[in-house]
């Protein structure tokens, strides 16, 4: 199976084509013009196979416009039914990377959902209708490519969409007339949510922006449609919030109704490239349905770019544009910085400001709901400003305090395969003799334990002994001539170094460190006088010293004894001299040993 | 002016002539060339002038005004704590959500 390199969020515009002509679309007359309608199913399957192949999992696969219910029954039922499948194909990949699995989903305006509506309840699609508060404006702006209305047969569609058995929602755009319409928008929420019968716990309230390619449709805009101000905002937010304070939508109003504009969504994403992708039939992908109109949040094509590139370039692109705007020094000082990372930068583009265009309705919304999104602390404020800054916002560095010296300065060799412990000791004969775990065994009360270098073991163990234990240690009968030519050997000496683990700061590095209780030397000709032969081992009597010095053991102390000779001592000391890697690899002792209590009686 | 901006491109693991001489026609006062992260952006006081893509090892932020080339670990400007940290943060882990879709059904936003 292809390794999943990272889940994405996938629209999918089958056609462009729009049969209404909305006077703020920011789309322009991009949508004067369909896709082939075959070239709508062949571009999806050959996307959901090129995608999944190359580890880039669309955790939503869902329908944009354009319009996508222009498209003929046959299409949307052939689009459904490779959608379902790529769902039921992946359903363990999707679950694997937390999310759980989407109903189909299409945004609509509605104005063909009854020609579609058995086809839409057959595959149980989610759908999000497109809808004008109050009615009065969606007569006056949502109109036809004719310029013919299109009301009353969306409150036909309205009152379908009610007894519609599957999820379902409406959303809004607002402009300025549309708060100067205040009183009428709110008595038409109630008329859709009680007449109608439109639940509208799931509605949301989205803000029209100026855009280049609505000014290009329109040359002068509609009368009406502008933007919103940032204080026009927040006071439509308060009259909605005075408005249905104590209703039985105020827990809807407060959590859902304005969600666009709250960091679960692409818009707050510092870059939202790096996982929100739009796909046409054409093949072009894009950022998303808003950065449709514009080459600069255009990703690639899927028939002519490979995938890698396609998904590299959202992250690019959209560093790019933002390096290409600048920042508000509100943003910089801002408490809820990492809630929003200045918004959209589409809008930011095509309205020309430095922060979000809903900067002043986010803070209140946010301040209205202080556990859900608690501002900042100044530390972590300064932290995604940083952060923020280096991705997107290049020309801001230097305005940042620095950090002008490496607080480490560890060189990445220490990480290189030829500079591990193992491929040291591996190189270098000594030392490979140094640490065979056939030098050092204990024998205790019977029982043989194998003794390895603490620094090379994953597994170590912890003994019990006591006045009454026989212990024996096992020393290898050549690890007296160990680096050590056989004339000297009688010079060399058994090395045993006894610690307990009560920490004492020791040296120039301050480290601390268990404390060494005695080191015991004994010269080779003594120690094999008094020590027994045993195949290929002397067996030496360990449990007189031990019992002598038990005075130094603490109880519930745990204590460490060390096997080495003198000759193998100094080659690790000189090594460490030689090698730095080797140094830092053995900064620990690295002889063979094991850890004990003392039981006393 | 070449032989420096080769030696800027080398450091990049790129040769590439055309690409030294629009470098060199447009280095001047005020202007810099600043890469990082496989984009190699063209600023002209803090504007954006240009940008090219293209890859490179380094994972440094590299400046270039024709005099000097800069090559400035990202600590520089996070900190090693928060540059360490970086590398284990999930980029956009909470976004989930797209705009004009509303389809609101990951994450538990809508239950």
């Amino acid at each position: 199976m292809t390794e999943i390199k990272k889940p994405i969020h996938l629209l999918y515009v089958p056609t462009l084509y729009c049969n209404m002509s909305c006077s703020y679309c920011y789309l322009g007359l991009e949508t004067d013009v369909g896709s082939g309608r075959r070239e709508a199913v062949d571009t999806l399957k050959y996307a959901i196979e090129s995608f999944t192949k190359n580890g880039y999992i669309p955790y939503n696969l869902s329908f944009h416009g354009g319009e996508v219910t222009t498209l003929p029954a046959k299409v949307l039922e052939e689009l459904f039914e490779l959608s379902q499948q790529y769902y039921r194909d992946h359903v363990e990949q999707i679950r694997s990377l937390g999310f759980t699995i989407p109903p189909l989903h299409i945004k609509t305006n509605l104005y063909n959902f009854h020609k579609h509506y058995e086809l839409l309840e057959k595959y149980e699609v989610s759908i999000s209708g497109s809808v004008d508060l109050p009615l009065r404006l969606h007569e006056k702006y949502r109109r036809n490519k004719h310029g013919v209305s299109t009301l009353p047969r969306i409150v036909d569609n309205l009152k379908l969409l009610a007894s519609y058995p599957h999820r379902k929602k409406i959303s809004c755009v607002v402009t300025k007339e549309h708060l100067d319409s205040i009183d009428e928008f709110i008595a038409d929420i109630h008329h859709i949510h009680y007449d109608i019968g439109l639940d509208m716990e799931r509605f949301n309230i989205m803000f029209s922006f100026d855009s280049s390619k609505n000014r290009e449709k329109f040359e002068i805009p509609v009368e009406g449609t502008q933007m919103l101000r940032p204080e026009e905002q927040v006071a439509f937010y308060r009259r909605i919030k005075e408005a249905f304070a104590g209703t039985e939508l105020e827990g809807a109003m407060r959590t859902e109704w304005f969600k666009e504009f709250t960091p679960e969504y692409c818009c707050s994403a510092s870059n939202c490239g790096s996982k929100f992708f739009l796909l046409q039939g054409d093949g072009e992908v894009f950022s998303c349905p808003r950065g449709q109109a514009s080459t600069e949040y255009r990703y690639g094509n899927i028939f002519r770019d490979t995938i890698e590139n396609i998904i590299a370039n959202g992250t690019k692109q959209i560093e790019l544009n933002e390096n290409r705007m600048g920042i508000s020094d509100e943003c910089l000082e801002c408490e809820y910085f990492s809630s929003c990372n200045l918004g959209c930068p589409f809008v930011r583009s095509e309205t020309g400001v430095s922060k979000s265009y809903t900067c002043l309705l986010q803070k209140e919304l946010y301040r209205d709901d202080p556990l859900r999104y608690p501002p900042l602390s100044e530390d972590e404020r300064k932290r995604a400003v940083r952060e923020y800054l280096l991705r997107n916002k290049h020309a801001a560095l230097d305005t940042l305090e620095t950090h002008r010296y490496k607080k480490f300065n560890l060189t990445h060799e220490l990480y290189q395969d030829r500079n591990s412990l193992m491929h040291i000791i591996e190189g270098d004969t000594v030392l490979r003799d140094i640490y065979l775990k056939e030098n050092f065994r204990l024998e205790v009360d019977g029982r043989v334990y194998a003794l390895e270098s603490q620094i090379l073991k994953n597994r170590s163990q912890t003994i019990f002994l006591g006045e009454d234990s026989s212990i024996s240690l096992h020393v290898a009968e050549d690890i007296f001539s160990i680096d050590t030519h056989p004339e000297d050997e009688p010079n060399n000496t058994l090395h045993i170094m006894l610690l307990r683990d009560t920490p004492v700061v020791y040296g120039d590095e301050a480290r601390t460190k268990q404390e060494h209780l005695w080191d015991y030397s004994i010269y080779r000709n003594a120690f094999v006088s008094a020590s027994e032969k045993v195949g290929s081992y002397y067996r030496y009597d360990i449990a007189p010293l031990l019992i002598r010095d038990s005075y130094l053991f603490l109880d519930s102390i745990k204590n460490n004894i060390f096997f080495t000779t003198k000759a193998m001592r100094e080659y690790h000391y000189k090594k460490q001299q030689k090698n730095a890697f080797y140094h830092i690899a053995a900064i620990n002792l690295p002889f063979s040993n094991i850890e004990f209590y003392w039981i006393k009686e | 002016m070449s032989k420096k901006t080769d030696i800027f491109l080398s450091q990049l693991g790129v040769s590439d002539p055309n690409l030294t001489t629009k470098i060199d026609g447009f280095i001047g006062e005020g202007r810099n060339l600043l890469y990082r992260d496989g984009q190699l952006y063209f600023y002209d006081g803090d504007k954006v002038t240009d940008a090219i893509s293209m890859q490179s090892k380094t994972s440094n932020i590299i400046r270039y005004d024709g005099n000097t080339i800069s090559s400035i670990s990202n600590a520089y400007y996070l900190g090693e704590d928060i540059e360490a940290d970086r590398t284990r943060l999930k980029p956009e882990s909470t976004n989930t959500n797209n705009n004009n879709n509303n389809n609101n059904n990951n994450n538990n936003n809508n239950g």
